[in-house]
């Protein structure tokens, strides 16, 4: 007997082989929509690292701008009356000379706020930057850029003494 | 009545199976691999930090001897490698190639800037048996921060506007 005799012969056969012809090649978009699925979770998951390092590199240059700036003290205040008071352009100077000499791998269009001085001894530093994303270009309605901000106080300590 | 067409059925999932294990198995790697290279930056640029606040409130003599290049094998240590090697110590994979590089504006010290650079290289996870595709990365980072003006034992001003 052919096949074609068979399959005119069972309609059944015909209805299990149309069935099995519609089947043919879903594996493909399953195989699409998990690899699309497995490259969205790794993008998320490179985007977020490259936010991260980029919070982390802002914090530890906010940090150090913060330490350079609370040394920006009156020199003559210091000096003549043993008093411990920080000066607003000594200290920005000294900030924006801690930034300068700072390397960005991550984070582009960095700006350093000029520093807060929250006391006579304590000082507060503010950066903000921003980290290019790396997956999040290929899709529309998601920003491929993210703006990270990170601030520092540093405080003097200890007893001043001269001489 | 078995046909050809019903012989090669779930085939292709076998197919699917075998190029999503291999994807699986290369998206792990490029996941582990890209996070040892970001955890080894976060150690890196953490211990970089550590070391130079370490080294701008030291001992004049030591701000000296720190200055060059050293790794953590060199006999004559310097506190920076100290605090490098501190800092760094969770990670001990980390520790086999590291490179620590000083670098001091000028030898008046009070206000003097010093630089610090950390070099480590971070070996790559490869298939099993094939092995990695390259050798590694390397990973640095570098923090700089003036030496305490306000600090005794130093010579020279402690205006650093000066």
């Amino acid at each position: 007997m052919s096949q074609a005799a068979s399959l005119n012969a069972s309609p059944n056969n015909i209805e299990r082989l149309a069935s099995h012809d519609e089947e043919s090649g879903s594996a493909l978009p399953l195989f699409v929509v998990g690899f699309l699925a497995v490259l969205m979770l790794v993008g998320t998951c490179v985007d977020s690292a490259l936010v991260f390092l980029g919070q982390r590199e802002i914090a530890n240059a906010a940090n150090a701008a913060a330490n350079d700036a609370v040394s920006g003290i009156n020199v003559d205040a210091y000096y003549g009356e043993g008093n411990y008071a920080l000066a607003d352009d000594l200290a920005t100077y000294l900030s924006e000379s801690s930034w300068k000499y700072t390397t960005h791998d991550q984070v582009s269009n960095v700006q350093l706020e000029p520093p807060k001085i929250l006391g006579p001894t304590s000082v507060s530093i503010t950066v903000k930057g921003d980290v290019e994303l790396l997956f999040a270009k290929a899709f529309p309605f998601v920003p491929s850029v993210v703006t990270v901000r990170a601030s520092a106080i540093a405080e003097a300590q200890g007893q001043v003494s001269q001489g | 009545m078995t046909t050809a067409k019903n012989d090669e059925s779930g085939q292709a999932g076998g197919e699917v199976l075998a190029i999503g294990f291999v994807l699986l198995v290369s998206m792990i790697l490029l996941g582990m691999n890209a996070w040892a290279v970001i955890d080894a930056k976060i150690r890196v640029a953490g211990a970089a930090r550590f070391a130079v606040r370490t080294l701008v409130e030291s001992p004049p003599e030591e701000i000296k001897q720190s200055a060059g290049e050293f790794t953590l094998d060199d006999g004559d240590r310097s506190v920076a490698v100290d605090a490098v090697q501190f800092a760094l110590k969770s990670r001990p994979k980390l520790m086999s190639n590291v490179r620590v590089r000083v670098e001091l504006t000028d030898e008046a010290f009070r206000c003097s800037r010093a630089f610090l650079n950390v070099r480590v290289h971070v070996p790559v996870f490869g298939f099993p048996r094939i092995g990695p595709m390259r050798d590694g990365f390397e990973v640095s980072a570098t923090q700089s921060e003036i030496v305490d003006p306000f600090r005794s034992g130093l010579e020279g001003t402690s205006d650093c506007n000066a």
